[in-house]
């Protein structure tokens, strides 16, 4: 990175230091950290209020709703940040919970064609959802409510209009509902790994760089030649495979399929998303940052169904300490904003974006190859 | 004129008189149906009394039911199995109740059964040559329950000779769908119609334009509430507050009269939960002070919302000696999530049945932490009551506008689970075995 640039006589520590100083790296940690940082908070008031929080039986039924919801979030945060919206995840969820059972909770099913034909199921809806929004140009809003209707039904036609309650193999059930030390459900491990893949695939490679590129502004991505529109229609259906990874595990840990199994997960990844510092109108994508948004809406969730205060009461709650965390990670982001401008402003020649910035591709120098960033 | 004079003429004013008198008798007859028609089309909406009936006792043949004959052994036989155990006796229970567990209990052959199952799978149903349609208007109809309950009400239609067709619309849980079908219903001319209301008192209103419009409706399970008594004939369901009671004695009963509990209902703020969670807990206080209620959640009735309020009580790392909830279906979540907690699983008191959670039961009872489960009847059986109810008001019968049956609360015992019946099989029923199979195996 320019800014960056290697100082011979410094030493190491300094060297550290100098380059956690550097405005393109706070502007780079800056989204990430804010919304960890409310997270982190939140997570030591949790553990005050309910010590048992953190013992192996709170561990080990949170996290793998967790879990579950960061990976639904991570899809959902791939269309975010393209400036869409999808409102096909409840309908995703419940679809891939069905599929799964109806192949896997019969007689004679097997767990892994289960998985396989979920995945199918998911791929399907994120494939129409992609080429009708990016290709015909739909609106997502709309387009993706549609299709999610089109799953759930689906759904109930194959599920007997709800009737079938099939019941997950036990393999699956005891994978899914199984944890590790203290009680980390291996559902969340998974969430985890597809996080830092995520976080890897769109900082480190030409391919999410292009991605991010197409997503924050398609146009800008056109002039350098980056195919926008097939970009932005492969991240519907990268989101609608995530939502089948969520399914997947979720039937797995509630044990059987019902057509209202994915409704949970309509908004909450839409909160989680933009707890997270993500901007509705699209924005560069900080899975990092989703993972703490899924963290705050978990254990909000939690704390106050653990209150045992009256419903009304806890809603009341839950919506206060939900728009405070949006002001800080919203504050947090505006105020680097501010900072990068304002020093921007100050520097007499002006300094070449850092190589992370939203247009990630051009910064490398060829649009269509744009190489690995400088860390 | 030729009648004025001669035998001629008294013949003739004779035949006039006769055929004047004649006239009359059409007209008083004609007057007599049409205010007897006119009787039935309001008697279900206009009083706001405990008590409704049709007027028209001319009607009651045309609505009566080929009569169900059973011994009394078959009947305590019935009444055992709709509410799993013998103490409730045939003479504490409303006549309406009776008539209708009877009906569903009686014998039907197997071409009535299979004309039953097939209407499963249809809207509109011919069932014989009768000219009365009967509907059945679910506000929900995704889920076992309601399709067994729907084939119960079906299965009784046939003990009603007149009864030709059997309509069956399902609102996917939506309000306005639930309304919309009810006016399609009123504009179809339905006979009468048994409705099971997830929406409560917002569809009094809809209830009310039935009624006016001479078509009897009668809820049961979900109801509109009292708010509803001039708009529907009859609301037909267990007492919350008397099930609050058992439920609470049921678990001072297991815990020995000492120990912390968890109250978990649906959504926040239902009346049913609100009925029996206010009547267990003055329950306690009065009769059980040894016992704490220490937490009350929401489920929303859904499965995962049964394990997000397990998980948030788990976190609490309060001790829980008792769960005491109104759906055995997501039971099984609360069970599978203190399992997955690696915690002893509380004691368990749940509204209806559920065959994989009698199967988590039976397993759990040879191991170092057993729990002990008590549970009702999955009171299929409240739609039937609901037809035995409306029909008897088309008859001119009295049928009172609250039709409350016990729902009593029993230990779960080995053998209660059956290995053949899927996971969700709801217990014993009064469905013949073969529909109840059909249904199942569908499943």
């Amino acid at each position: 990175m320019s800014l960056a640039a290697p100082q011979p006589e410094r030493s190491a520590s300094s060297g550290l230091r100098a380059r956690l100083r550097a405005p393109g790296l706070r502007w780079r940690a800056m989204p990430v950290a804010t919304p960890w940082a409310v997270a982190l908070l939140l997570l030591v008031i949790s553990v005050i209020l309910y010590p048992a929080t953190i013992h192996y039986g709170g561990m080990a039924t949170v996290t793998p709703l967790l879990g579950v919801l960061v990976i639904a979030s991570l899809g959902q945060s791939l269309v975010i940040g393209s400036g869409g919206i999808d409102l096909s995840v409840s309908s995703v969820i419940t679809i891939v919970g069905v599929v799964f059972v109806l192949q896997g909770g019969t007689r004679g099913g097997s767990v892994t064609l289960a998985i396989v034909y979920a995945l199918l199921a998911g791929l399907a809806c994120g494939v129409v959802n992609g080429f009708l929004v990016e290709y015909l140009r739909l609106s997502p809003l709309v387009t993706t409510l549609a299709t999610g209707e089109v799953m759930a039904g689906l759904a109930s036609i194959w599920y007997g209009g709800g009737t079938n309650n099939l019941v997950v193999p036990k393999s699956w059930q005891q994978f899914t509902g199984d944890a590790f030390g203290d009680g980390i459900s291996y559902v969340l491990v998974i969430a985890m790994v597809a996080a830092l893949l995520l976080s890897v695939v769109l900082s480190y490679t030409a391919l999410g760089r292009r991605l991010t590129a197409a997503s924050t502004s398609s146009r800008a991505a056109g002039y350098q030649g980056i195919s926008a529109r097939r970009y932005r229609a492969a991240n519907y259906v990268v989101a609608a495979l995530l939502y089948s990874l969520a399914g997947i595990l979720f039937v797995g840990d509630i044990g059987t399929a019902t057509l209202s199994l994915g409704n949970v997960y309509q908004l909450s990844t839409i909160v989680a998303v933009v707890l997270g510092g993500a901007a509705l109108s699209g924005s560069r994508l900080h899975p990092a940052a989703t993972v703490a948004g899924a963290l705050f809406l978990s254990l909000i969730n939690q704390d106050v169904a653990a209150s045992g205060i009256a419903a009304g009461t806890q809603g009341v709650i839950q919506g206060a300490v939900l728009v405070a965390a949006m002001a800080a990670t919203g504050l947090g982001t505006l105020r680097s904003i501010r900072r990068r401008g304002v020093r921007r402003s100050a520097a007499p020649p002006p300094a070449p974006p850092p190589a992370s910035s939203p247009l990630g591709a051009t910064e490398a120098g060829s649009p269509t190859d744009p190489g690995p960033s400088a860390p | 004129m030729v009648i004025r004079g001669g035998p001629a003429g008294r013949r003739a004013r004779m035949l006039a008189a006769i055929a004047a008198a004649g006239m009359v008798a059409v007209t008083v007859a004609a007057c007599s149906s049409s205010s007897s028609s006119a009787g039935s089309s309001t008697s279900g909406g206009g009083s706001s009394s405990s008590s409704s009936s049709s007027s028209s006792s001319s009607a009651s043949s045309q609505y009566a039911p080929t009569p169900v004959t059973l011994s009394a052994a078959q009947e305590t036989a019935v009444i055992g199995k709709a509410f799993l155990t013998t103490s409730v006796s045939p003479s504490s229970l409303n006549p309406d109740i009776l008539q209708g567990l009877e009906e569903a209990g009686g014998s039907y052959t197997a071409a009535q059964v299979k004309t039953a199952w097939s209407c499963q799978s249809q809207t509109t149903c011919t069932i014989g040559s009768g000219s009365q349609t009967l509907a059945i208007l679910d506000g929900d109809g995704g889920n076992l329950w309601r399709q067994i309950t729907r084939a119960a009400i079906t299965m009784e239609a046939f003990a009603y000779p007149n009864i030709g067709h059997v309509i069956y619309l399902q609102a996917g849980g939506n309000l306005q769908t639930m309304q919309a079908d009810l006016k399609s219903l009123i504009a179809r001319r339905v006979t009468g119609i048994v409705t099971y209301d997830d929406f409560g008192a917002a569809m009094t209103a809809a209830y009310q334009q039935a009624t006016a419009q001479g078509i009897p409706v009668v809820a049961y399970g979900g109801t509109p509430g009292s708010g509803a008594v001039s708009a529907v004939v009859s609301q037909v369901q267990s007492s919350f507050c008397a099930d609050g009671d058992q439920m609470a004695q049921t678990t001072s009963q297991m815990l020995g009269g000492k120990g912390n509990v968890a109250f978990f209902t649906g959504t926040p703020g239902n009346p049913q939960g609100a009925g029996w969670e206010t009547c267990a807990q003055s329950w306690f206080a009065k009769n059980a002070p040894g016992i704490a209620v220490v937490d009350k959640s929401n489920t929303s009735w859904t499965g995962p919302g049964a394990v997000s309020a397990t998980s948030a009580l788990i976190a609490t790392g309060k001790t829980i000696n008792a769960i005491l909830y109104d759906y055995a279906n997501q039971t099984v979540n609360i069970v599978q999530t203190y399992q997955h907690a690696k915690l002893a699983v509380p004691d368990q008191v749940t509204w209806t049945s559920d065959n994989q959670l009698l199967q988590l039961w039976q397993q759990d009872q040879t191991s170092s932490d057993p729990w002990k489960l008590a549970y009702s009847s999955s009171i299929n059986f409240e739609g039937n009551i609901a037809l035995a109810a409306l029909m008897n008001h088309l008859a001119g019968k009295t049928v009172t506008s609250q039709l409350i049956f016990p729902l009593p609360f029993v230990q779960a015992k080995t053998g209660d689970y059956n290995a053949s019946q899927p996971a969700d099989a709801p217990g014993p029923t009064l469905l013949p075995d073969a529909l109840l199979t059909d249904l199942l195996s569908a499943s």
